[in-house]
């Protein structure tokens, strides 16, 4: 249970720094916040009188530190402000466009994975060194495409020439399958680069040598024995993985016109709307400690080598 | 009729814009049912190579021509899954390292029953989710455990490999050998990773199941002594090639190779006496005379003890890795600090070498107690690693690495005076003055202990502590490092600390010996009478575990 | 344990007679033998010289319009087709390395000079220190590349340079995690200990010892670094945060074709080529420059 409660108190402070980090980056460091609070093309019609009224209404002029206090106790209770375009409060607007990023990631989140494993598996399957070179280079590929060339290509591809899913995706699956791949694609290719070196090194290990020399078959050794061994590190960067799919996101609802996580970011650091940014950054700060959080608690469970050892140990 | 041969078998491993290299050139061998043949090589002898060809677990990038025949099938570069129906049935093998032969992350009983599972698949013998079924796989699990000398097959069934000491996964693996009741049985050095006592075990047991059962064992062994204690034949391996084959009493009666003799002369296990120093050229001594100390005793160590704590599970686990040790070494002799893994011998030169602090008790060096500074103590004692690679930092060349101690101690030495200290180093260790510029990485592991060793030696010390110096070298390479050690100690009156696990080296360096397990001292004397005469039972186990040790050539 | 043998399948027991596994950077071995390596060099190094000497490449300005040759498709003439200005897209995206490399260079130069001393004084000193910066890299790592790197340039304001720190701060950690690890992998080693008994300095030990060996798996991530910032950069490009519009910036390119995507998918799809190489150029380098690992 220490161990647990280690791990909790770090993710804490890890949310605790994110949000400290990201109050100093959008609260203190612009010149003046409360020209943030205007839209950008408005800024030049205030009035100085009632700028200084602005700042003092908002609390601008009170020490930073007074501020901060205020505003750290504010999001403990789930209220980061309002935002500055719509006067919607940060949590409402992040709460209605979470459902549909997280439909979206997890249908990408399903295929990554399912690509990723795929190509690590054959790739250590083949035995032509051809074959086996050609699949092992799909990952770096993967890893160097630019997402919003894919997500355009994609859209020229199977809207425009082959007219088999909208360009735009609104409600409904038919809507979904292309932002979803387009999601996958990027996000599959550093999980695919870490299962292909896994496969590769458990491939490499002894206890192989061991399973084959039981009579058991190529495919059949790794499904029982390198299977689970090179995919559970892969857990490890679970934390990561979310976050990519969040940020890749960004990209994909912004081509697909797309409601969403996504698109509010995009907007919010567009109109410099900066309760919404802050919000959104805890949002993913919170998603990645949790995901983490989840990941380091029950790693003992499925690896026994660790049930023992992993307590007390402050690695 | 045999149950493999291997007939003019070669192979090479190519790599892309390389040439291909060959690993085995044109060997011929048979092994019968019920015998007990032997490859005996060095590193890089090809002879791990020779033996996966015969269970097809050859990496991809290797070719092979010749004919490997296992019963009736030529089996030469089959793929995994053609070989699939030979393995286990009729070839079952014992991998190298048990520490990492098992997979990690599977119970024992689950490793076995796979075995056993894939064969009644093969024979069709399996139905789905039937019940008597699985309790009979789990019977036939434990028996098979308990076949090979696991009495308590229940208590390790639902265990994992990390749970296992290292005699027991190699009983494992041996278990798993055997499940698919092979008529032969190929071993790749299965005891090399073990202690000489579990070796003994291991290997009396194969020989056991070989006369029990009848089936035909191919162990693969750097160490001749093993060879000559148990094999019905001998095949003799270098780069490559057979150099000599014949029986134990063949080989002991004189060998016509002059590489084999070499290897029979460096088996430490058959060695009766002390190395003889021969004269070496004494270089002048490099970092200026200092005066010597004329105490009787190097190193006095007197009731040292050592604990290690570790935590798991929130309980606090402690390991005594040295309990009330003493020993004297005389000045200009060696002590040896022989035992097995655990046995606590390299924190105790740890702790001599002022590298790990002690919890109680005294070592006095030199005649002198108390604190050392770290630059006084390394001009007194030097430390000696056991693996040069890890010890030599790999981006310098050998002879800045040779000089390292210099350059910290003496800075009025300039640099262009060092690579002349640095030859005259390297004449000392009988290194040829063309390595000075070379990295440690291009050398070889014999030749970079040498750097190590010329580096301990730069400073001049009276005492030079040696962990396990020898023990990851090549019998040949162990020979003449040793030899080297022995002429060392002559020119410079060294006092050498020495620690091994194994009693043929002890034999050839050491005057003195302590024999350590779990960290106390069983027994301490002049390495004659230990040897000899021994007086506790541990030690005569110990003795009595050493390969080729009841041997006279 | 024998010095001498790997283990498992890839045991090469008989191709390294005596000598142990080097390690080498890949590049000054063998290059014939790599032809993609060779392209891969080849390619950075036209990128360099799109940056240099642009005029050498193309005759024609990348700003100036052309009402004769509005969304003109490949050819001879242009052949990466025009633009809805009828400007040439290929000029425009050889005057548009200069601004996207430059501001890679300067990302990728601010997570190594930051990253690599954190990681090297989080490794190195260890205790409170270690553990506070690896927390501050945590915070680093919760907030994915490209969402940090929209939060610091809605604080610091659009613009290429501004995307540039934003983008190099937000791959600080990736640096500090190699370097820590890396360091403190050295510091385990024996040669480490053999230096510090003999008396040698903590600080030279630091610098003589414990820094060269642990930069080369840094270095290896340089041209990784290169190729992600760039990813990054154009993408923030294309989202419009970075160069301001009449810019041939990369992402900016490939955004300027999004709408005409039907009918002249050119406008997008050269540029976003040319990144794509790059990208893949830079990090078949880092793979070659790993020490020997992996493929």
């Amino acid at each position: 249970m220490n161990y647990a409660l280690l791990k909790l108190g770090r993710a804490l402070i890890v949310v605790w720094g994110a949000f400290t980090a990201s109050f100093i980056l959008l609260y203190l460091m612009p010149a003046s916040p409360i020209e943030l609070l205007f839209p950008p093309n408005e800024r030049a019609s205030i009035d100085p009188q009632a700028f200084k009224e602005m700042e003092h209404a908002y609390g601008f002029d009170r020490p930073a530190w007074q501020q901060y206090v205020d505003r750290l106790l504010a999001a403990l209770h789930g209220d980061f402000g309002t935002s500055v375009g719509t006067g919607q409060p940060v949590i409402k607007a992040i709460g209605e466009a979470l459902p549909n990023t997280v439909i979206l990631a997890a249908c990408a989140l399903v295929l990554a994975s399912l690509f990723a494993l795929s190509i690590a598996w054959v790739a250590t399957y083949l035995e032509s060194a051809r074959l086996r070179n050609l699949i092992s280079s799909v990952p770096p590929l993967l890893v160097s495409f630019p997402s919003f060339l894919l997500g355009l290509i994609i859209i020229k591809v199977f809207s425009f020439q082959l007219g088999w899913f909208p360009p735009i995706s609104g409600e409904g699956l038919r809507g979904l399958v292309l932002p979803a791949v387009a999601l996958a694609i990027p996000v599959s290719g550093p999980i695919a680069q870490l299962l292909l070196r896994n496969f590769q090194t458990e491939y490499a290990s002894p206890y192989v040598l061991t399973s084959y020399s039981k009579g058991t078959r190529k495919g059949k050794v790794l499904n029982t024995e390198v299977l689970r061994n090179a995919s559970l590190p892969a857990l490890t960067q679970g934390g990561i993985i979310v976050g990519e799919l969040l940020a890749g996101a960004v990209i994909t609802e912004t081509i697909f016109s797309r409601a969403g996580i996504g698109r509010l970011t995009e907007d919010a650091v567009r109109a410099q709307d900066v309760p919404i940014v802050q919000g959104i950054v805890m949002l993913v700060a919170v998603c990645f400690v949790t995901v983490n959080f989840i990941v380091d608690v029950s790693y003992p469970l499925v690896d026994p080598r660790l049930k023992a050892v992993s307590k007390g140990v402050t690695a | 009729m045999s149950l493999l041969s291997f007939t003019d078998v070669s192979i090479w491993y190519i790599r892309r814009g390389e040439q291909p290299s060959q690993a085995v050139a044109g060997v011929s061998l048979a092994v019968a049912p019920g015998e007990l043949v032997t490859i005996v090589g060095e590193s890089g002898s090809g002879k791990s190579t020779l033996i996966r060809s015969a269970i097809g677990l050859l990496p991809a990038n290797s070719r092979i021509s010749g004919e490997v025949r296992l019963a009736d099938a030529d089996v030469a570069g089959w793929s995994h899954n053609r070989f699939a129906r030979y393995r286990g049935t009729y070839v079952g093998f014992i991998p190298q390292d048990p520490g990492v032969s098992l997979n990690p992350v599977k119970p024992i009983g689950r490793q076995i029953e796979d075995a056993l599972r894939n064969r009644l698949r093969r024979h069709r013998l399996l139905p789905f989710g039937n019940g008597a079924h699985n309790l009979r796989i789990r019977s036939d699990a434990f028996r098979f455990l308990e076949l090979a000398g696991l009495s308590a097959p229940e208590a390790i069934y639902a265990k994992y490999p990390h749970e296992l000491s290292g005699g027991m996964k190699q009983r494992v693996l041996i278990a798993i050998a055997l499940s698919g009741e092979p008529k032969l049985l190929i071993a790749d050095e299965p005891t090399s990773a073990l202690d000489v006592t579990v070796q003994k075990q291991i290997l009396d047991h194969l020989d056991l199941l070989r006369r029990e059962l009848g089936i035909g064992i191919l162990l693969v062994t750097h160490d001749l002594g093993v060879a000559l204690d148990r094999a019905d034949r001998i095949v003799v391996m270098r780069n490559g090639s057979v150099v000599e084959e014949g029986t134990s009493g063949e080989f002991l009666h004189g060998v016509r190779d002059d590489y084999t003799r070499r290897l029979l002369d460096a088996a430490p296990g058959l060695h009766t006496g002390r190395l003889t120093p021969r004269p070496i050229e004494l270089a002048r001594a490099a970092a200026g005379e200092h005066e010597r100390s004329t105490s009787e005793y190097a190193i006095e160590v007197t009731n040292v003890s050592k604990t290690f704590t570790t935590r798991r599970g929130g309980v606090e686990h402690s390991v005594k890795a040295a309990d009330d040790v003493s020993f004297k070494v005389k000045s200009g002799t060696t002590h040896a600090l022989v035992g097995e893994s655990g046995a606590g011998k390299s924190t105790i030169a740890r702790i001599v070498a002022g590298l790990t602090a002690a919890d109680s008790g005294e070592v006095r060096l030199l005649g002198q107690a108390g604190r050392w500074s770290r630059k006084r103590l390394s001009r007194s004692l030097q430390f000696v690693y056991q693996n040069p690679f890890s010890s030599l930092d790999p981006r310098f060349s050998v002879a800045d690495l040779v000089t390292e101690p210099i350059r910290v101690h003496r800075k009025d030495i300039g640099r262009r005076d060092r690579y002349e200290i640095a030859l005259e180093l390297l004449d000392g260790v009988r290194l040829p003055h063309r390595y000075a510029k070379h990295k440690a990485g291009e050398l070889s592991g014999g030749q970079a202990q040498r750097v190590a060793i010329a580096r301990a030696l730069s400073l001049n010390p009276e005492i030079v502590i040696l962990d396990e110096a020898v023990s990851a070298l090549d019998v040949s390479v162990q020979a003449e490092i040793l030899q080297l050690l022995a002429d060392l100690q002559a020119a410079y009156s060294l006092t050498y600390l020495f620690i091994t696990h194994d009693l043929g080296v002890v034999k050839l360096l050491a005057d003195t010996v302590s024999v350590l397990r779990a960290g106390s001292v069983v027994e301490s004397a002049d390495t004659a009478s230990v040897l000899g005469n021994p007086q506790e039972e541990y030690t005569k186990l110990l003795i009595d575990s050493v390969p080729g040790s009841h041997l006279k050539v | 344990m024998r010095l001498t043998t790997a283990s498992g399948l890839d045991a090469l027991d008989a191709t390294t007679p005596s000598a142990p596994p080097r390690r080498r950077f890949g590049v000054l071995h063998p290059v014939v033998a790599q032809p993609g390596l060779v392209l891969a060099v080849l390619v950075i190094l036209l990128a360099v010289a799109f940056c240099v000497i642009p005029g050498v490449f193309t005759w024609k300005d990348p700003y100036v319009p052309d009402t004769s040759a509005i969304l003109a498709g490949p050819s001879a003439a242009q052949p990466f087709g025009t633009d809805r200005l009828g400007r040439d897209i290929y000029t425009r995206t050889v005057y548009g390395t200069v601004i996207t490399l430059t501001a890679t260079l300067l990302a990728v130069s601010i997570a190594f000079f930051i990253g690599t001393a954190l990681g090297l004084v989080a490794g190195f000193v260890r205790g409170v220190v270690d553990l506070v910066l690896m927390r501050v890299v945590d915070v680093l790592l919760s907030v994915p590349g490209l969402l940090l790197t929209m939060v610091i340039v809605s604080a610091l304001g659009y613009g290429t340079t501004n995307v540039a720190v934003a983008v190099g701060i937000s791959s600080v950690a990736n640096f500090a995690r190699v370097m820590r690890a890396e360091v403190l992998k050295v510091t385990q080693a024996d040669f480490v200990e053999a230096a510090a008994s003999i008396g040698t300095h903590r600080l030279a030990i630091l610098l003589r010892h414990v820094l060269p060996n642990s930069m080369s798996s840094v270095v290896a991530l340089i041209p990784l670094q290169f190729g992600s910032s760039i990813l990054a950069i154009a993408a923030l490009g294309f989202l419009g945060f970075g160069a301001p519009p009449p810019q041939p910036e990369w992402g900016l390119l490939v955004a300027e074709g999004r709408d005409v995507l039907a009918v002249a998918p050119w406008i997008s799809l050269f540029p976003g080529a040319v990144i794509l190489s790059v990208v893949l150029a830079s990090n078949r380098i880092s793979r070659a420059l790993q020490p020997e690992r992996g493929l």
